[in-house]
C-alpha cells in the first residue's frame, strides 16, 4: 500500500501521531482522547456542574491503576467546563508528590487563589499566603467556609452574591492519609460538605490506592461525599486493543480538507495492524498479558512511528524494553580483577549464607584463590621443571579501586532501611567494612562466562 | 415665610417627635459657638436657631447628632430660602409619614436670581468639567445629614452614548434619556432651570443660541447605559407627576425581561457606579460636599417594597443638618481601605449566580441534555433539585429534628453560666455525624436572639476554634486572643496577654463562649493549651465558658491527664449515634415542606427513606452518611427518570417516586470496595504473581516472604498447570507463552534490579494490603508496576499488624492472617483468573 501525499503533509501526520503518544497528558492544557471512560467523564462532568451552578459541593475519588487516564480524564471534564463556564470557576491543583505535607499544600493554596485573585482583579495588594503557616491556613479557610457561625452574621441572608465556586484537584492523594490528623483533607472536605449559598467547593481526589477509604479517618470519612468513580485497566485483549488505537489514531477532522484522505487512510491501516497478524499486534499482545501498561507501550511505539516509513506505513524498529538483562551488560564490560571480585563477593555469600558483603571479606576469599590457583599452577610447574612462578600480586589500594568501581557500576548496591520514612542507615566504619548486597549470583556469572575457563573455575566451589 | 409661620404649620406632637434632632443640634451648635449662629449667614439658619432656642430646654433632648454635621449646616443652604406649602386644611398632621408626605411640598427660591425649584422640575447642574448635567428633581424633603434633600433623575446626554447604541432617531445634540439613576444634589450645584420637551413640543420650539443650551428633547428613557426604551410621550408623564415618572422610568428603562430582574440589578451595578464614577468624582474634589446618597443609587433598582421603609427612617430624623458628613469621607475613607488592604483577608470574586430554575414555576432550560426535556419533565428535574439540596448535609434547617434532650441540657447550660457571669466547661461527646457541632451552633443561635432582648445589647461574644483547622494547637490562643482583642499576635505572646486578660478584673467585659470543636487535635504533648483552656475558666474573673467537643466519650480521663480532666468538670453531654426511627425522621423532616409543595411529583418512598436509615444506623448512625445515601440515590433515579424514552416520561405525568432499588443501588456503590473490580483487571501476569504469592504462603504459613521465593513459586507454577487456553490464545497470535513471560533469553523468570532477589519481602499491611518490600528503589517500571498492583487486599485488617511500607523500607509484621481467609483469596483469585484468561 502506497501514498502519494506532499512531503509536508506526510510530516504533520507523523507529528499529530507522536505529540499524541508524548505523554504530556497531565497538563491539562488540551483535550487528549481516551477510550471507554466516557461515562465516567460525563458523571465528572455533571458532579461539577453542579457545583458551579447550583453551589452544590461534593467530593469525589477517582480511584485506578497508573496510565489509566484518570488525570487526564479529569482534565478533558475541566476543559469542557471552562469552555461553557468561563471564568466562573477556579481550579486548584494540588499534588501528594509535590506537596508532601499538609503545611505545604495549604500554602500551595494560598499561592494559587493569590494568582486567580490577581489574574481577575489585577491586585496585587491583598494576599492568602502570609508569612506563618497559622495565618495562611486562616486566611484560606475564612474564604472556603462559609458555615462557621459568627458572630452578627446574618446566616439566612439569602443573597444572589456567590463567591467564586473553587475546584480542587488533589492528584496522589493517599499521600495525604499518612498524617494521622489529615488536616488537609478533613479541611478539604469539610467545606465541600458544607457547601451553602455563598460557597461552593468541589473536591476530586486521584489515587492508585484502591483501599484509600479505608485510610481516611472516620471524621474525615463522614464528611466525604461517598462518591468514588473507579478506572480499571481494560479486561479484553480486544478492549486494549482499542485503547492502542485511540492512542495511535488520528482525528481527521482535526486536519484540513486535503489531509482528510490521509488521515482516514493511516487510520484504517493502523486498524488493520492492529486487527491482523502484525509485530505491532504481537507488541500490543505481549504487553496486555504481562504488564498491561498503556504508558510502557506508548514509548514502545515512539521510535516505530518515527521511523515509519509514511509512504507505505511500513513501521520502524520495535524496541524492545529489556529489563531483564542490564547487570548481565555490566557484567560483560567487566575488567577481570573486577569480575574476579564479584565472583569473589559472590562465593562469601553462597558460603556462608549471608544477606551482604564488604570489602575485606571479598578481598580475603580473593587472596584465597589467587594463591591457591598460583600454588596449584606452581606445583603443576614444579613437576614440568624447575620453574617458579611468581604469584601476580594486586593490591589491596587497586583491589578497593576495583570495589569502588562495582559500586558505581551499580553492581553492588546499598541497603537502605527506613524506620517511619528516616533513613535509618547511619554507618560510620571504613569504606572497606561497609556491607553491599550483589546484584547478582555466582551462578549467573557461571551461566553467562560459561566459555571462558579461569570463570567456570572460579565460579566452581 | 418667617419663622413663626413655619411653626404654625407644624403641629405640636411633630415637633417633639421629629424635629428635635434639629432643634437639638441647633443647641448643641449655639452653646459651641456663643451664639454666633449668624456664621452662616442664611436667613433661614439666622431665624431658626433664635427662635428655636427656647424650646430647646422644654423638650430636653438627648444628643443624636455629631458635631461637625451641625457645625457646617447652613453652608450648603447659604444662598437659598425655602418655603412649605401649607397641606390641605383640615388634615391633621400627625404622624410622621404624613408630615413626609408633605415634606416634598417644599419650594425653593434662590437668592441670587430668584429662580424656583419645585418637585417636577427640569435644572441643569453643573458637572464640575463639561456640559451642566440635567436632572429631573424628583422630590425635595428634609434630610438626615442634610438639611435639605434634593433627589434629582439624572438626564443622560446624548453625548454620554455612543453612536452605535443610540437609536435612529435620537441623535439630535440635544436629546436626553431619562434615567432611572435617583441621586441626592448639593443645591449649590444647580446652574439654572432648563426645559425639557417632548418631541412634538420641541419641533415646535425654534433654536437659537439663547436657548439651546438649555431647551432638550426627551423620547427615550435609558439605563444610562447601552438600552434605550421605546420611545415614549415626554408630556404624558410629566402631567402625571414625579412619582409616577419615577415609577415608569424603573420599568421601561430596563431591559427587556428576558433575564430575570435580579440577575439585572446584579449586572447593572458595576455600570452604574462607573457612570456615577464619570460624573461624580470630579464634584466631590471641587466642590467638597457633593452629597452621593449610595444608598439611594442602590435602591434606585430595587423595588418599591424595599424602598419605602428606607424612605420612612429617613424621615424619622427630618430637618436636621443641611451639611453632609461627607466632606470628610474621602479623607477619612483612603486610610480605612490601605489599612484594609495589609490586614485583611483577600476576598474572592464573586459571580451572578445563574438562577437556573426560577423561584416561580417558570423553568429557565440552559441545559443541552435538558433541551427535549420541556413543561412536567422539566418540573420534575427541577424538583429532583430541590429535593436534593434539601438533603445535603449543608443545607440550611430551621430546627433540628432528634436532639431536643441534648441542645435543651447544653441551653439551661449555657444560660446559667452566661448570666451568673462565671466560667464553666462543658464537655460534648459523640461519633462524627451525630450533630454535635450543629446543635451547639443552634443553640448559640437561639440564645443570640433569647438573651440579646432584654436590653437590646448582646450578652455574650462568641468564638469557634476547631482543632483541625489549625496548624498546630498553639494557634488556638492566636485566634482567641484576636476575638478578644482584634490585634494579631504570635501564639506566645498570645498567651501571655491572655493570661493577663483572664486575671484582671472587668466588670464590662462580656462572658465569651469558645467552641472548641475536634479538641482531641488540640492535644499536644504536654498539653499545655488543652490545660489552659480548661484552667482559665476556673478563674473568677474570667467569664469563660468552654465548650469542647470530641469523638470519644472518655477522652478526658484517656488522652488527658489528671489536672485537666479534673478541670473539665463534670457538665459532660454525650450525643448518641441516632437510631433508625431517628434518621429517618431526619430526612423526613427535610423532605416535609418540598413533598408539600411539589403536588406529591416526586415521592421518596417511605420503604426507601427506612432502608437507607437502617444501613446507616446499624453501622454508624452518622446522619451525614444517610443524607449522602439519600441524595444519591435521588442522582441515580434522576438519571434513570431522563433516559427513559420520551413517551413513557410522558406517561408518568411528571410524577416520579424514588424507591428502595435506587437507594440499595447508593448505597452498595458506597460501601463496595472496588477490589473485586481491580483484581479482575489485572494481567496475567500480575494475576500469577498474586497467586504465587498466595500459595507460597499457604505451604510455609510465614507472613512475609522473600521476593525470590514467589519468583519460584511462580516458575513452578509455569511449569506444572497447563494453561491450555492461555496457550491457544497466544498461539492464535502467533506468540509462545514462555517467551512472553519469560522474555527472549528464555531462561527461568528472575527479577534483576532488586538488589538481591532473596531480601524483598512481601508484607500484608494495616489496611490489608500486601505490600512488595524491597531494599532498592525500583529501577526498572515494569517493577514498579508490579509493586502497584500487588497491593492486594486479603482481609486481615484483625491481625497484621505490619506498619506500612514506603519504598525500599523493611518492616516485621507480628501476626499472620487467619488461614482460612487466605484460601477464600486464593480459590477467588483463581475463579477470576479462569474467567479472564
Amino acid at each position: 500500500m502506497t501514498v502519494s501525499e506532499p512531503e509536508q503533509n506526510l510530516e504533520l501526520l507523523r507529528r499529530r501521531v507522536l505529540a499524541n503518544l508524548s505523554n504530556r497528558t497531565s497538563s491539562g492544557l488540551a483535550k487528549v482522547r481516551l477510550h471507554n471512560v466516557e461515562m465516567e467523564q460525563v458523571q465528572i462532568y455533571k458532579m461539577l456542574e453542579n457545583t458551579i451552578k447550583f453551589n452544590e459541593g461534593k467530593s469525589c475519588l477517582v480511584i485506578g491503576p497508573r496510565g489509566s487516564g484518570k488525570t487526564t480524564m479529569v482534565n478533558n471534564a475541566l476543559l469542557d467546563l471552562q469552555e461553557r463556564f468561563p471564568n466562573m470557576f477556579y481550579v486548584i491543583r494540588i499534588s501528594g508528590f509535590y506537596q508532601s505535607d499538609d503545611k505545604s499544600a495549604i500554602k500551595e493554596i494560598a499561592r494559587q487563589l493569590d494568582w486567580h485573585l490577581l489574574r481577575h482583579s489585577g491586585n496585587w495588594n491583598v494576599s492568602f499566603e502570609r508569612f506563618s503557616a497559622n495565618e495562611t491556613m486562616n486566611s484560606v479557610m475564612s474564604v472556603l467556609d462559609g458555615s462557621q457561625l459568627m458572630e452578627g452574621k446574618d446566616q439566612n441572608g439569602d443573597n444572589d452574591e456567590m463567591q467564586m465556586p473553587i475546584i480542587f484537584v488533589i492528584d496522589e492523594l493517599d499521600r495525604y492519609t499518612n498524617d494521622a490528623k489529615q488536616t488537609l483533607l478533613y479541611n478539604l472536605f469539610d467545606v465541600a460538605q458544607s457547601s451553602s449559598n455563598s460557597h461552593a467547593v468541589a473536591v476530586i481526589g486521584l489515587t492508585t490506592v484502591t483501599g484509600v477509604r479505608e485510610q481516611l479517618e472516620k471524621r474525615v470519612k463522614s464528611r466525604f461525599s461517598q462518591r468514588v468513580i473507579q478506572l480499571t485497566k481494560p479486561r479484553q485483549l480486544a478492549e486494549f486493543c482499542d485503547n492502542v488505537y485511540c492512542m495511535i489514531s488520528v482525528d481527521p477532522d482535526d486536519f484540513d480538507p486535503l489531509m482528510f484522505d490521509l488521515a482516514q487512510k493511516y487510520n484504517a491501516h493502523m486498524k488493520m495492524l492492529l486487527g491482523g497478524p502484525s509485530e505491532l499486534r504481537k507488541l500490543v499482545v505481549h504487553n496486555f498479558y504481562t504488564v498491561k501498561d498503556l504508558n510502557i507501550l506508548k514509548s514502545q511505539l515512539t521510535p516505530y512511528i518515527a521511523k515509519m516509513d509514511m509512504t507505505t506505513f511500513s513501521g520502524g524498529p520495535i524496541i524492545n524494553v529489556n529489563t531483564n538483562n542490564r547487570s548481565f551488560q555490566i557484567l560483560q564490560s567487566l575488567s577481570e580483577l573486577e569480575l574476579k571480585l564479584v565472583i569473589c563477593a559472590g562465593r562469601q555469600l553462597l558460603k556462608n549464607s549471608m544477606d551482604q558483603v564488604n570489602f575485606n571479606i571479598a578481598y580475603e576469599e580473593f587472596e584465597k584463590i589467587s594463591s591457591s590457583q598460583t600454588n596449584t599452577l606452581n606445583s603443576q610447574l614444579q613437576t614440568m621443571g624447575r620453574v617458579k612462578l611468581d604469584s601476580a600480586h594486586h593490591s589491596r589500594d587497586l583491589m578497593l579501586a576495583c570495589w569502588e568501581r562495582l559500586i558505581y557500576y551499580g553492581l553492588l548496591v546499598e541497603p537502605i532501611r527506613q524506620i517511619n520514612g528516616i533513613n535509618s542507615s547511619f554507618y560510620t566504619g571504613g569504606e572497606s567494612n561497609k556491607m553491599f548486597h550483589l546484584d547478582v549470583t555466582v551462578e549467573d556469572v557461571a551461566r553467562l562466562f560459561r566459555h571462558k575457563d579461569w570463570v567456570t573455575k572460579w565460579c566452581r566451589i | 415665610m418667617n419663622w413663626s409661620e413655619l411653626l404654625a404649620s407644624v403641629s405640636p406632637d411633630e415637633l417633639l417627635n421629629g424635629d428635635t434632632d434639629i432643634l437639638d443640634g441647633r443647641a448643641e451648635r449655639s452653646s459651641l459657638n456663643g451664639f454666633s449662629t449668624a456664621a452662616a449667614g442664611s436667613s433661614i439658619g439666622d431665624r431658626c436657631a433664635a427662635s428655636s432656642f427656647g424650646s430647646v430646654k422644654k423638650i430636653g433632648l438627648n444628643d443624636l447628632l455629631p458635631e461637625n454635621v451641625s457645625g457646617n449646616r447652613g453652608k450648603s443652604l447659604q444662598g437659598w430660602r425655602f418655603e412649605l406649602e401649607e397641606p390641605e386644611k383640615g388634615t391633621p398632621r400627625r404622624s410622621r409619614r404624613s408630615a413626609a408626605a408633605n415634606a416634598s411640598q417644599i419650594r425653593l427660591t434662590r437668592d441670587a436670581d430668584r429662580l424656583e425649584l419645585k418637585k417636577g422640575d427640569t435644572v441643569l447642574v453643573s458637572s464640575g468639567s463639561g456640559p451642566p448635567d440635567v436632572a429631573l428633581i424628583r422630590d425635595i424633603g428634609f434630610g438626615t445629614d442634610t438639611f435639605l434633600d434634593v433627589r434629582v433623575l439624572w438626564f443622560m446626554r446624548r453625548s454620554e452614548a455612543s453612536d452605535d447604541v443610540l437609536p435612529e432617531d435620537s441623535r439630535l445634540e440635544n436629546d436626553v434619556f431619562l434615567t432611572p439613576i435617583v441621586e441626592k444634589i448639593r443645591l449649590d450645584d444647580i446652574v439654572g432651570p432648563c426645559t425639557v420637551l417632548s418631541a412634538s413640543q420641541f419641533a415646535a420650539v425654534s433654536l437659537d443660541s439663547s436657548n439651546s443650551g438649555s431647551t432638550f428633547r426627551c423620547q427615550r428613557f435609558s439605563d444610562r447605559d447601552s438600552y434605550f426604551s421605546d420611545p415614549v410621550d415626554w408630556d404624558d408623564y410629566v402631567s402625571r407627576g414625579t412619582e409616577y415618572v419615577y415609577e415608569r422610568v424603573r420599568e421601561l428603562a430596563i431591559p427587556p425581561r428576558q433575564e430575570s430582574p435580579r440577575k439585572k440589578k446584579r449586572i447593572d451595578t458595576p455600570t452604574q457606579q462607573k457612570t456615577h464614577k464619570t460624573a461624580s468624582p470630579q464634584l466631590v474634589v471641587l466642590s467638597d460636599s457633593e452629597e452621593i446618597d449610595l444608598e439611594d443609587l442602590d435602591s434606585a433598582y430595587e423595588s418599591p417594597l424595599e424602598d419605602k421603609p428606607k424612605r420612612r427612617e429617613r424621615k424619622r430624623k427630618p430637618r436636621t443638618a443641611q451639611k453632609p458628613a461627607k466632606s470628610s469621607s474621602p479623607s477619612k475613607s483612603t486610610p480605612r481601605s490601605a489599612r484594609k488592604a495589609n490586614n485583611s483577608v483577600p476576598v474572592l470574586p464573586t459571580v451572578i449566580r445563574q438562577k437556573f430554575f426560577e423561584d416561580d414555576n417558570e423553568l429557565v432550560i440552559d441545559d443541552d441534555d435538558l433541551q427535549e426535556v420541556v413543561d412536567t419533565d422539566g418540573k420534575v428535574v427541577k424538583t429532583f433539585r430541590k429535593a436534593k439540596e434539601k438533603l445535603l448535609p449543608s443545607a440550611k434547617l430551621q430546627t433540628l429534628p432528634c436532639r431536643d434532650q441534648e441542645s435543651s441540657q447544653l441551653y439551661g447550660s449555657l444560660v446559667d453560666a452566661i448570666l451568673s457571669q462565671q466560667g464553666r466547661c462543658i464537655y460534648v461527646s459523640g461519633t462524627p455525624g451525630v450533630g454535635k457541632t450543629a446543635t451547639i451552633r443552634e443553640v448559640i443561635k437561639q440564645l443570640f436572639v433569647n438573651l440579646a432582648n432584654d436590653n437590646d445589647k448582646k450578652m455574650f461574644n462568641y468564638l469557634e476554634i476547631n482543632g483541625l483547622k489549625l496548624m498546630s494547637p498553639p494557634a488556638a490562643y492566636e485566634a482567641l486572643y484576636h476575638k478578644i482583642s482584634g490585634e494579631n499576635v504570635k501564639a506566645g505572646a498570645a498567651l501571655d496577654l491572655l493570661e493577663r486578660h483572664f486575671e484582671t478584673r472587668d466588670e464590662t467585659r462580656l462572658p465569651l463562649v469558645v467552641l472548641l470543636d475536634e479538641m482531641d487535635q488540640m492535644v499536644t504533648k504536654n498539653q499545655t493549651v488543652m490545660y489552659n483552656f480548661f484552667n482559665w475558666p476556673t478563674y473568677e474573673n474570667s467569664k469563660l465558658i468552654v465548650v469542647a467537643v470530641a469523638n470519644t466519650m472518655d477522652l478526658p480521663e484517656r488522652l488527658l491527664t489528671n489536672k485537666i480532666s479534673s478541670r473539665l468538670g463534670l457538665t459532660r453531654i454525650q450525643f448518641p449515634g441516632y437510631t433508625y426511627a431517628q434518621l429517618s425522621e431526619i430526612i423526613k423532616h427535610r423532605l416535609e415542606k418540598i413533598e408539600r409543595a411539589n403536588e406529591n411529583k416526586l415521592v421518596i418512598s417511605k420503604d426507601a427513606i427506612e432502608f437507607a436509615s437502617r444501613k446507616v444506623a446499624s453501622v454508624s448512625g452518622d446522619a451525614r452518611r444517610s443524607l449522602v445515601f439519600c441524595v444519591r440515590a435521588l442522582e441515580i433515579a434522576e438519571m434513570e427518570f431522563l433516559s427513559k424514552p420520551q413517551q413513557e416520561r410522558d406517561a408518568l405525568h411528571g410524577r416520579f417516586t424514588v424507591g428502595i432499588v435506587h437507594v440499595m443501588k447508593a448505597v452498595n456503590e458506597a460501601t463496595s470496595t472496588p477490589l473485586a473490580n481491580y483484581l479482575n483487571s489485572l494481567s496475567f501476569a500480575a494475576k500469577m504473581v498474586l497467586v504465587a504469592f498466595l500459595l507460597r504462603r499457604k505451604r510455609t504459613g510465614s507472613a512475609e516472604l522473600p521476593l525470590g521465593e514467589i519468583i519460584d513459586e511462580m516458575n513452578n507454577q509455569f511449569g506444572m498447570v497447563l494453561f491450555s487456553e492461555l496457550k491457544r490464545q497466544l498461539s492464535h497470535e502467533q506468540l509462545e507463552m514462555l517467551e512472553v513471560l519469560y522474555g527472549h533469553e528464555k531462561s527461568r523468570l528472575r527479577v534483576d534490579g532488586l538488589g538481591s532477589t532473596n531480601r524483598s519481602y512481601f508484607v500484608p499491611t494495616k489496611n490489608g494490603m500486601a505490600v512488595l518490600l524491597n531494599p532498592l528503589v525500583c529501577r526498572y517500571q515494569s517493577l514498579t508496576e508490579l509493586r502497584v498492583d500487588l497491593r492486594v487486599r486479603s482481609n486481615m485488617n484483625s491481625t497484621a499488624t505490619a506498619s506500612l511500607a514506603t519504598r525500599g523500607s523493611m518492616f516485621v509484621n507480628s501476626a499472620s492472617p487467619p488461614r482460612s481467609q487466605m484460601e477464600n483469596v486464593i480459590s477467588v483469585v483463581l475463579i477470576l483468573m479462569e474467567r479472564s484468561i
